[in-house]
């Protein structure tokens, strides 16, 4: 019993009786093993670092990219609308200088009658009437206006003048609130499509037709404006008109 | 048949030779010339201050030129009594206009000097209680038929000016009494309805700015929520009274839009892609629209029909740095629009004349801008800082004479209203 016990006790201690050299060995196997550790971290954090660095500057070379991409996109729609309102500006220049010309030519025509009108010595040319006639209307005197645009018509059909005042007959019918006439005349004019003023008369029709209540008819007829004359003004308007009409 | 006819053509012309040494509407007086007014003076404290008021009005029409009489001609000129028409001849007087007040009413008899008679017998109801507002309104409406009496247009004494000032919108008379407030928040740009009966301005909130309509006798406010967001400025009202005219504005550009009052969509009324138009100002007859556009790079006035056709420069457009035409106001005869325009630097205000394009600057002094017509198509209020601070003004584009219509610091933006309805 008490041998056994003996064994009980000693057995285990035999494994801790190691000698002093043996756990030095084991102190710098573990240290050993640290400092492997640590330097393995070391590398470790520095190739991450190095991964961050790299990420950074891809990022920033990304950014500094997509900022480079907005500024050019926001230079060429700055650019765009620049040359979009120089566009308008010019148009309306040019309108300027048609309107300039127009009256110009029926200057020329009041001091030498002859030139121009080679029917009636002295009697005003298509343009001096179609002036005369403008000023008319402008005045609120529809119906002198009227009668200057129909003798221009009967007169000087063939004239670059002519489409106009074909046009403006229409618009002394309706400054006189004759809508019904006006409405006439201005499909007239669409038989002109070239007319400088077919896109007007168009839209005109379309309205005429929207206020008598035909709103399918006046829907077509909004619709063939934009068709048929995307770049005019009347064709925005019936854009609008178009989202708007039940 | 055909003689009768030709006898009567001959005696309309031999009628109209016989009266060609002057214009016959009232008063017999030389075309150019403004007549002489005696102006007798009835007695008491109102009667003082009505023959005050009335001399004022007749004075600020620019019309006539009323003769100052003072007390040493009532005598001969007593409501009445038969006018010393021979003195008054002598004075200088075409014609001779005679107040009294009783019962309530004040009265007016209108002579003409030169033909020695009356021609016209004139009284409106006067409040009791004193020179009050709606009393000096009556007053104002018996000058302007007196005016309409002598020379054959009416007045604009009982007419009411509304403008901006420290935000709020106020009413002025027309002789510059009675200010007061009608708008309790931020209030610009008011315009008229042509009755007289409402007013439109643009309101600042925090989601932009709104059009707010105020019905003025029942002190109703509603707002024109058409285009809910972005930019709605510088109302004005269609003839009819049932739509308002506005500039609306969203990232892209300002144009003009119209809307009924009673609510329903905004439609377009002007393309201007991307450019700025502004300051609408509806015709007479109801068909066209004059604005402010920047679509040539520096404001100008344009004008095109209510339905957004047949849009057309105004005035030649301006090609140098300077160049700025804004504000334009139609006329009520139709004739002319006025606007502010921009002279070596400083802001005028000019008259275009819609007959023959002729444009003619009518002030000089400070700047000048943000004109209105009156319902005579002759005077227009305006901005001007002539004084040092920014104060309404009137001038009578005829003759050029101005006058001093606020002394309030800071007013601007007025809108010459309507002739005010008469009271029964």
């Amino acid at each position: 019993m008490r041998a056994a016990a003996f064994v009980l006790v000693v057995l285990p201690m035999a494994g801790c009786l190691a000698t002093q050299t043996d756990v030095k060995a084991l102190q710098a196997d573990i240290a050993v093993l640290r400092a492997e550790s640590h330097r393995a971290d070391s590398i470790r954090a520095v190739q991450v670092a190095s991964i961050l660095s790299g990420l950074k500057l891809v990022s920033d070379t990304l950014h500094g990219v997509q900022s480079r991409l907005g500024k050019m996109a926001g230079d060429t729609k700055g650019d765009m609308y620049a040359m979009q309102q120089q566009l308008i500006q010019i148009q309306e220049l040019t309108g300027q200088s048609q309107r300039r010309i127009q009256e110009m030519r029926a200057n020329l025509e009041d001091r030498a009658p002859g030139v121009a009108d080679t029917t009636r010595s002295g009697a005003p040319g298509p343009n001096q009437l179609l002036q005369l006639s403008l000023d008319q209307l402008r005045r609120g005197s529809a119906g002198a206006a009227r009668a200057g645009f129909t003798d221009l018509l009967a007169r000087f059909a063939e004239s670059d003048a002519a489409p106009l005042a074909q046009f403006y007959v229409g618009e002394a019918f309706a400054a006189e609130g004759n809508t019904a006439s006006a409405d006439s005349v201005y499909q007239l004019v669409l038989k002109t499509p070239k007319s400088p003023k077919a896109s007007t008369a168009l839209y005109k029709h379309a309205l005429v037709l929207i206020a008598r209540g035909d709103a399918a008819a006046g829907k077509a007829a909004l619709s063939e404006v934009v068709k048929q004359y995307p770049q005019s003004d009347e064709a925005v308007l019936a854009q609008d008109r178009l989202k708007t009409l039940k | 048949m055909r003689r009768t006819f030709v006898a009567l053509i001959v005696a309309l012309v031999a009628a109209r030779a016989q009266a060609q040494p002057g214009v016959r509407i009232g008063l017999t007086y030389a075309p150019g010339v403004k007549p002489g007014v005696v102006l007798t003076l009835v007695g008491g404290v109102l009667g003082d201050s009505a023959s005050v008021i009335v001399r004022r009005d007749l004075d600020f029409g620019d019309r006539v030129t009323v003769i100052a009489a003072g007390g040493t001609l009532s005598p001969a000129t007593t409501q009445g009594k038969v006018p010393n028409y021979a003195l008054l001849a002598k004075l200088g007087a075409a014609g001779l206009v005679q107040l009294e007040i009783a019962n309530g009413r004040l009265r007016s008899t209108v002579h003409d000097v030169g033909a020695q008679r009356v021609i016209d017998t004139l009284s409106v109801a006067t409040p009791a209680g004193g020179p009050t507002r709606a009393w000096r309104a009556a007053v104002h409406r018996l000058s302007d038929e007196v005016e309409r009496v002598l020379t054959g247009t009416a007045g604009v004494a009982s007419s009411r000016m509304a403008y901006v000032k420290a935000g709020r919108t106020w009413l002025v008379d027309s002789d510059g009494a009675f200010p007061e407030a009608v708008s309790d928040g931020s209030a610009l740009s008011p315009a008229w309805r042509r009755d007289g009966g409402a007013l439109a301005w643009t309101t600042l909130t925090s989601a932009g700015s709104r059009i707010q309509i105020k019905e003025l006798a029942s002190g109703r406010v509603q707002s024109l929520v058409a285009t809910p967001d972005g930019l709605n400025i510088t109302p004005t009202w269609t003839n009819d009274g049932n739509a308002i005219v506005y500039a609306h504005g969203l990232e892209n550009g300002t144009d003009l839009w119209i809307a009924s009052v009673t609510g329903g969509e905004a439609r377009r009324v002007t393309v201007g892609r991307g450019s700025d138009n502004t300051s609408p100002t509806v015709s007479p007859d109801g068909r066209r629209v004059a604005f402010t556009s920047g679509r040539t790079g520096h404001p100008d006035l344009y004008v095109a029909d209510l339905d957004g056709t047949n849009t057309d420069a105004l005035t030649d457009i301006g090609l140098d740095e300077d160049s700025y035409r804004a504000g334009p106001d139609w006329s009520g005869d139709g004739r002319a629009i006025a606007f502010a325009t921009r002279i070596s630097g400083q802001f005028q205000v000019a008259v275009l004349s819609l007959r023959d394009r002729a444009v003619r600057v009518l002030t000089s002094d400070g700047k000048n801008e943000d004109p209105s017509w009156a319902p005579d198509g002759r005077h227009l209020v305006f901005t001007s800082t002539r004084t040092g601070s920014s104060e309404l003004w009137v001038v009578d584009s005829e003759s050029g004479r101005v006058r001093q219509l606020t002394r309030d610091r800071g007013a601007r933006l007025a809108a010459w209203g309507p002739r005010l309805p008469a009271t029964p």
